[in-house]
C-alpha cells in the first residue's frame, strides 16, 4: 500500500470518499478535532466526495464546506440519493464504485481491508529485522493505473495497465517476428521502458503475503516475450481454425452440389459440420505464476 | 496544528453564522451556501480551473526537477531553523537525525503542500508536536509506528473498516480513501474513537515509512476531542 510513501500519490494527492448513510451527524467540535489530526499528515486531498441519503444532512454538508480550510473547501462534492444513484454520480468523477465497500443495506465490506491489514502485518513480521533505525523494508503496494498485473484473475487480466501492455505487444508483433534474437530482447525492453515511463510497474501477487510486489526486470521481460510467443500461437490457431472452416464450407458445397445433381437422392451426401474449434484463450491464463 | 490545513471560521463569521456549530436550519444552510458561492466567485479563474481539474482528475502535475527539489529542501531546512518553538522536533532530531532529515520524508510534506516552504516547515514541526502529544518523547517519536504497536482495542477499530483504501485507484490513478461515518457502533460521546481510528488509519497508510505513524489508546481517551493520550507501550 504505502500510500504516503508512493511518490505518485504524493504528487497527485488522494481522493477522499465519505459515506454518511443514515441520520448520523458529526458536530463541529468533532470535525475540528478530526481536522486537527489530519492537518499534521503529509497527504494532499485532491478532491473529496461526501455521500448521504438523508435530507436532514444537507446543512451538515454546507457546514463542512463553510468551516473547511481554503484549499479543501471547494474540492468537496456532495452526492445525495440511493446508493445506486450516488455510485452513478461518483462514476462521473472516475471513482471505481465497483470496488466500493459500501452496500445498499447500509453495511460495508471489510474483505479487502482485512486482507490488506493481514498482508501488512505479515510484511511487518517478515521485515521486522530490517525495521530498526531508518531502514525501510518492502511495502505493500496498491496497483496504479498503468501497472501490469500478473495472474489469472479477472482483475489482473482486465486491468488498464495489462490491457495497455498487451496492446503494445500486439502492435509490435510483426516487428518481433522479423527480429533477430537480440532485437527481440531490445523490443521487449522498449515496451518495458514505455510502461515504466507512464509510471507503470510489473506486479505479481505473492502467495506468502497476498499483496503485490514488483517483479525484477528479467521477469518482466520474460512476460513480454511470453506474450509475443502466445500471440504467435494464437494467430496460428486462428489461421488453422479459419482454414478448417473453409475446408468445411467447401466440402459442404461439394456435397450440396452432388445432392443437387443426383436428383434421385440416392447419391446425395450430407456433410455435417464438424465440432467448432475454440480459437484461443487469454494469454495470461497459460502461464503459471 | 499546521495552520495551513486547519478549519477556518472566517467565512462563517462573514456570513453571520455561529462559529460553534454547523448550520442546522434550512435558512442557515441557504446563508452558508450563498457565502460559499460568493467565496468561490472571488477566486481567480486560474484557481477555479485548478479546482475543477483536481476534482475531475485531469490536473497535470508540474515536472519535479531534482535541482528544484534540492533547493526546496535546503530552503525547508532554513525555514525550520527559523521556527523557535519546536521542542518535539528537536527531540526527534536528537533521537534519530537520519529519520527526521531524510529527504524522502521531507519531500512528502513539501509535495503535500505544493512546495509551499513555509507551510511545509510548519507542518513538519506540528507533526512532531502531535506525535509527542500522543506518544511522549520515547524512541517512538523518531521511528515509525507498526501495526503490532496497536492495542487490541485500536486494532478492533481499525478492523471495523471505517477507513479503507480502495483496492483500485480512480480513473486518473489517484488512491481513493474511503471513510464510513458509523455513529451507531460508535456513539457521539465516543466519537473520539473515530478520530483515533482515522488517525491510525492515516498512519497505517504510511506503511512503515519513517513518518506519520500514530496511534492512540482509545480506552484512555476521555470525552473531549482534544484529549488525545499517548500510547502506553510506545513511550
Amino acid at each position: 500500500m504505502a500510500a504516503l510513501r508512493d511518490e505518485e500519490l504524493q504528487k497527485t494527492g488522494a481522493v477522499w470518499l465519505a459515506y454518511n448513510m443514515g441520520d448520523s451527524r458529526l458536530d463541529l467540535a468533532e470535525y475540528i478535532a478530526c481536522n486537527r489530526i489530519e492537518a499534521t499528515l503529509p497527504i494532499r486531498c485532491a478532491s473529496g466526495h461526501f455521500c448521504f441519503n438523508s435530507h436532514s444532512l444537507r446543512p451538515l454538508v454546507a457546514g463542512f464546506q463553510l468551516f473547511n480550510n481554503h484549499y479543501d473547501r471547494f474540492r468537496l462534492r456532495s452526492h445525495f440519493g440511493s446508493l445506486e444513484s450516488i455510485h452513478f454520480s461518483l462514476q462521473t468523477f472516475g471513482i471505481p464504485t465497483d470496488v466500493s465497500p459500501m452496500k445498499a443495506d447500509g453495511s460495508w465490506s471489510t474483505d479487502h481491508h482485512l486482507e490488506w491489514l493481514r498482508a501488512q502485518a505479515r510484511q511487518e513480521e517478515a521485515g521486522a529485522g530490517k525495521l530498526q533505525g531508518d531502514a525501510v523494508a518492502e511495502h505493500v503496494i496498491i496497483p496504479r493505473k498503468f501497472d501490469v498485473l500478473f495472474g489469472k484473475s479477472a482483475r489482473a487480466r482486465l486491468s488498464t495497465g495489462t490491457q495497455r501492455a498487451l496492446h503494445l505487444v500486439d502492435i509490435h508483433r510483426e516487428q518481433y517476428e522479423k527480429a533477430s534474437k537480440y532485437e527481440k530482447t531490445d523490443l521487449a525492453e522498449k515496451i518495458m521502458t514505455a510502461i515504466f515511463k507512464s509510471n507503470g510497474r510489473f506486479l505479481k501477487q505473492t502467495k506468502k503475503c497476498g499483496g503485490w510486489t514488483v517483479v525484477d526486470d528479467v521477469e518482466a521481460r520474460q512476460k513480454i516475450a511470453h506474450w509475443f510467443r502466445h500471440m504467435r500461437w494464437k494467430s496460428s490457431q486462428s489461421q488453422q481454425y479459419e482454414g478448417s472452416q473453409q475446408e468445411e464450407v467447401s466440402s459442404w458445397r461439394e456435397s450440396s452440389n452432388a445432392r443437387d445433381e443426383g436428383e434421385d437422392g440416392d447419391t446425395a451426401v450430407f456433410a455435417r459440420p464438424t465440432k467448432r474449434m475454440t480459437p484461443s484463450i487469454s494469454p495470461l491464463t497459460t502461464e503459471g505464476e | 496544528m499546521s495552520k495551513f490545513r486547519l478549519c477556518t471560521m472566517d467565512l462563517a463569521k462573514e456570513a453571520g453564522l455561529s462559529v460553534h456549530r454547523f448550520p442546522i436550519s434550512s435558512e442557515e444552510t441557504a446563508i452558508a451556501e450563498d457565502a460559499l458561492a460568493r467565496a468561490l466567485n472571488k477566486l481567480s479563474l486560474d484557481e477555479q480551473e485548478k479546482i475543477i481539474f483536481d476534482v475531475h482528475g485531469i490536473a497535470t502535475m508540474p515536472h519535479e526537477y531534482e535541482d528544484t527539489a534540492n533547493v526546496s529542501l535546503k530552503a525547508l531546512e532554513k525555514e525550520i531553523d527559523r521556527i523557535s518553538k519546536k521542542d518535539a522536533y528537536n527531540q526527534a532530531l536528537f533521537l534519530n537525525p537520519n529519520f527526521v532529515k531524510d529527504p524522502k520524508f521531507q519531500l512528502m510534506f513539501l509535495r503535500a503542500l505544493e512546495f509551499n516552504i513555509e507551510a511545509a516547515a510548519d507542518m513538519i514541526v506540528k507533526h512532531f508536536d502531535a506525535k509527542h502529544e500522543l506518544f511522549g518523547d520515547g524512541e517512538i517519536l523518531a521511528r515509525e509506528i507498526r501495526q503490532s504497536d496497536l492495542s487490541a482495542r485500536d486494532l478492533e477499530i481499525v478492523q471495523h473498516g471505517l477507513f479503507q483504501i480502495l483496492p483500485t485507484s480512480d480513473a486518473s490513478g489517484r488512491a481513493v480513501i474511503c471513510m464510513i461515518v458509523d455513529l451507531h457502533n460508535f456513539r457521539m460521546s465516543e466519537f473520539v474513537s473515530l478520530i483515533g481510528a482515522q488517525f491510525m488509519f492515516a498512519v497505517l497508510l504510511c506503511d512503515r515509512l519513517p513518518s506519520a505513524h500514530y496511534t492512540v489508546r482509545l480506552s484512555e481517551i476521555k470525552g473531549t476531542p482534544n484529549v488525545l493520550r499517548s500510547h502506553g507501550s510506545a513511550s
